[in-house]
């Protein structure tokens, strides 16, 4: 066993041997509902392996609650039910004896609010590392710094790391060090709720570079209401309209030859 | 149109006048204690003026007692501060304050041991486990704790508390009155202050950092213990003084349930007595104006308002601040 | 070390982590009980050592040596009469600061000033407000032990309070109402007089009542200002000795006789039920005229 697989804090669920573009995340007949309000009404899609898919669709259609759903987020609301299966490499993550702790380890999320601790950026990125592993100063100094270098925040914050507190970084910044917090702790696949709506747009330029270098590693999904921004920066798109999936292929496709009319009028800016 | 204005102007200055009422009470309050400790320690002087002495026994009785006082109050001062026997109600007259200090703060610290868990606990169980509908009624609940008349509290510390403790955990070694008893029910008393105003501190910390813990793979004890708990730490801390300080200012529990001998002591078994049992004791006999009593009461006030009022200084701000930063 | 030996190992560190959060919400939710269920044995107990005492001769006797003999009539008196006199101070004095601090006062020092005094004031021992009213009322005005000098020191224990929950009321007048009033041409006090006042006016008394009942079960403050132990009479005019409920519990208490201790829970069951009375009544109003905004 090489000592790259070994350090990772979960070595044997990795990649197992799936090819780039492969499906590794299935949403199986997805509904959800707050209440009696059903935000999904049947949602399923193949989201492939290490390919960055878009979601996007007017506000309300059901693109947050379908990300918070693959994690199992919706369930810390109170009063939202969920039905359906979330496959994840074969495996249901809303079966019995599946810990959503465990869930959110493997699937991790990045907030349309960026939401750093009350911490150091040192603690905001080990927060996560501490939870799961014990490990010596060393590794964890390590781990951070990898992190945070994978975020491409490193150089910014590397005076500072232990004295700066999360909450005095830019909004770019703090976004990027929730990223690094994400990817601190190896998820194998990354959602990210509408990264970039409270930043300026350099910093969401910087954002969606960084996305592209992430995809070698990771499976994203990214949930937008930005057009241009799913067409600039995703492989895959699916539009979501009241709760069901309108429509999902390969973004040049959709954007340029969509099979539906609703998706046509949306991306046409006839309504949304 | 004009004397319409003019009766608003009046009635703008009345209103005005119960507002500022408020900093009255607080200049009123302290000019009193004020005042009348420096009569405390002015007793020395007085006990040398033969025309004060041989019109008043209570100065008579004092310079018979003390004449090493007589005539220097800077002693009397240094007696106050630093002596352990507190004995101003009998012939011997001693005047050092330390024992009724070490009781109020040895109630006291019993009480913070029981609330500030417990309180803890009872906050974080409101503000992140319990359903909307369990909060809703469990709160106001606990509250009540906070509104029983602590008369109430302190009959049953002495009736109930202290016999059962003595009967099945302590037996003999435990004082008819002590200091445990009083701070265990004194504890549970300040307990809705903790966790009230915890809970709320709790609540107002946003919930995008509790899912943002969620998302890491925290359970929900890591989420509580290391997100929220380290977010809210400046409003619960202003909490915990805030209750420290009602427990050391809470009379009636420690007047009937710890006692009134002064003891120092730290032995929370034993017999103790608070400043405002003191003052409670002394009230109850016959105390004339200008006594060598009354001037002990305002004496041992004073220090009572120092303390409590410092500590709900910095409470008041901390929690202000806390404020600003998240709502 | 393998690979599947880091998987069981995190595994394993899993498992503890949700037993230790399975254990910690049951701590939180144990303690949370066990306020309540202290609340519930103090009650009980109360209620079962009080039961024999509660008969009419409770309220109608007097104090006196003799357990069987002894009432609390002029307790009861003593405290309604306090109350009813501290109410007419404070609830006039702590509407118009708190209509002050939120419709006159420019926000700047002088608010934050009185805002700081206020909350502070709210947490003084109230044993420290008995030597300021000893020290100003009794020995400072001579008003000697009295109902005035009791109710006066019991007006300024509970003014903070009036004051800020009157002012919680009045702040929950949206301000929308202020602005249509002001945009027909109203004086701000008219405005108060005509629109904040009477929409407030339930949440202020609410609270009112329910800073009372606070004073209601006041010991030490009356214990200095020498509401006497034994009053076999019932208070005439407000400068007449009296005695109050929690005073009379607390001497009954303080007497070696078991009998007597019995007597006082019996008080301790009629202190409780006139603040019920009172907390029942505040809630009773709340929720017949709360105006939902």
């Amino acid at each position: 066993m090489d000592a790259a697989v070994e350090a990772r804090l979960r070595p044997e669920v990795v990649h197992r041997g799936v090819a780039p573009g492969a499906p590794v995340l299935r949403t199986e007949d997805l509904r959800v509902w707050y209440g009696a309000q059903p935000a999904l009404r049947g949602v399923t899609l193949d989201v492939p392996e290490r390919r960055i898919t878009a979601v996007i669709g007017p506000s309300g259609c059901g693109k947050s609650t379908l990300v918070r759903a693959i994690n199992r987020m919706n369930e810390l609301i109170p009063g939202v039910r969920t039905e359906g299966r979330v496959l994840f490499r074969g495996q249901d993550l809303y079966g019995a004896g599946v810990d959503p702790v465990e869930v959110r380890l493997r699937i991790g999320m990045v907030f349309q609010k960026p939401n750093p601790f009350p911490k150091s950026v040192y603690e905001n990125v080990a927060f996560g590392l501490r939870l799961h592993r014990r490990l010596s100063r060393r590794e964890l100094d390590e781990r951070v710094e990898r992190a945070l270098r994978q975020a491409a925040l490193w150089d910014e914050v590397k005076d500072d790391l232990h004295r700066k507190s999360g909450l005095e970084l830019s909004g770019g910044q703090q976004q990027r060090l929730c990223i690094a917090r994400a990817l601190a702790v190896e998820p194998e696949v990354l959602l990210l709720d509408e990264p970039c709506s409270a930043l300026d747009p350099i910093s969401t330029a910087r954002i969606e570079a960084l996305m592209e270098e992430l995809k070698r590693d990771y499976t994203l999904v990214i949930v937008t209401h930005n057009m241009q921004q799913a067409a600039r920066v995703s492989d895959f798109t699916a539009f979501l309209l009241d709760g069901e999936l309108v429509e999902f292929g390969p973004t040049e496709e959709l954007f340029t030859r969509p099979r539906d009319r609703r998706t046509e009028d949306y991306i046409t800016g006839r309504f949304g | 149109m004009g004397r319409g204005r003019r009766v608003e102007r009046w009635l703008e200055r009345g209103l005005a006048a119960s507002a500022l009422l408020s900093v009255g009470v607080t200049v009123a309050i302290v000019a009193v204690l004020v005042f009348e400790t420096i009569q405390f320690f002015r007793l020395p002087l007085d006990a040398a003026d033969p025309r004060l002495v041989s019109v008043r026994a209570d100065l008579q009785r004092f310079a018979e007692a003390r004449p090493d006082l007589v005539g220097r109050p800077g002693k009397l001062v240094q007696e106050f501060f630093t002596e352990t026997t507190w004995s101003p109600l009998y012939s011997t007259k001693r005047f050092g304050v330390l024992p009724l200090v070490a009781g109020t703060v040895l109630t006291s610290a019993v009480a913070l041991a029981v609330a500030v868990p417990l309180g803890l606990l009872a906050a974080v169980y409101l503000s992140e486990f319990a359903p909307e509908s369990v909060r809703a009624r469990v709160k106001p609940a606990l509250e009540l704790l906070a509104g029983v008349p602590t008369i109430v509290y302190g009959y049953f510390a002495l009736t109930f508390v202290t016999p059962f403790l003595q009967d099945h955990v302590f037996g003999p070694a435990m004082a008819g009155q002590n200091a445990l008893s009083a701070g265990l029910v004194m504890g549970i008393m300040i307990l809705p202050l903790v966790s009230s105003l915890s809970e709320d501190v709790m609540r107002a910390v946003p919930l995008d950092l509790r899912y943002g813990a969620f998302a890491l793979g925290a359970t929900r004890m890591e989420v509580a213990v290391r997100v929220v708990v380290p977010a809210a730490l400046s409003g619960i801390a202003a909490a915990c003084v805030l209750a420290l300080s009602r427990a050391l200012g809470e009379t009636m529990i420690v007047a009937l349930a710890a006692g009134q001998s002064p003891n120092w002591t730290a032995n929370p078994l034993e017999t103790v007595e608070t400043i405002t049992a003191f003052i409670v004791q002394v009230s109850l006999g016959d105390t004339p104006y200008g006594s060598v009593e009354y001037r002990t009461l305002f004496a041992v006030g004073m220090l009572l308002f120092a303390a409590t009022f410092a500590m709900n200084v910095f409470s008041v701000r901390v929690v202000r601040r806390f404020r600003e930063r998240y709502l | 070390m393998s690979a599947v030996a880091v998987e069981r190992l995190w595994r394993r560190r899993l498992e503890r982590r949700e037993a230790a959060a399975r254990l910690f919400v049951a701590a939180c939710q144990a303690a949370t009980l066990l306020g309540l269920v202290f609340l519930a044995i103090l009650l009980v107990d109360v209620a079962r050592d009080g039961a024999g005492y509660l008969r009419a001769e409770l309220v109608t006797n007097f104090p006196s040596r003799f357990p069987q003999q002894a009432g609390y009539a002029s307790a009861l008196v003593g405290t309604l009469y306090v109350t009813g006199l501290m109410g007419l101070v404070a609830f006039p004095l702590g509407v118009a600061a708190a209509v002050y601090l939120e419709e006159y006062a420019p926000p700047g020092r002088l608010a934050r000033l009185l805002e700081v005094n206020i909350a502070n004031l709210a947490a003084v021992p109230s044993v420290l407000y008995g030597l300021l009213g000893l020290g100003l009322f009794v020995e400072g005005l001579r008003m000697g032990k009295s109902v005035l000098a009791g109710a006066l020191t019991l007006a300024l224990l509970v003014l903070p309070l009036t004051i800020l929950s009157s002012r919680e009321a009045i702040r929950a007048v949206p301000f929308s109402v202020r602005e249509a009033a002001y945009a027909l041409g109203a004086t701000r006090w008219e405005v108060v007089r005509h629109h904040v006042l009477p929409y407030a006016a339930p949440g202020i008394l609410t609270g009112t009542i329910l800073s009372l009942s606070r004073a209601v079960g006041e010991t030490a403050p009356l214990i200095m200002l020498g509401a006497l132990q034994y009053v076999p009479f019932l208070p005439r005019g407000v400068w007449d000795y009296f005695t109050v409920l929690p005073i009379q519990i607390f001497n009954y208490v303080s007497l070696p006789n078991p009998e007597f201790h019995r007597l006082a829970a019996a008080g301790i069951l009629l202190l409780l039920a006139v603040l019920l009375a009172l907390n029942g009544t505040a809630i009773w109003l709340r929720n017949r005229t709360r105006i939902r905004w």
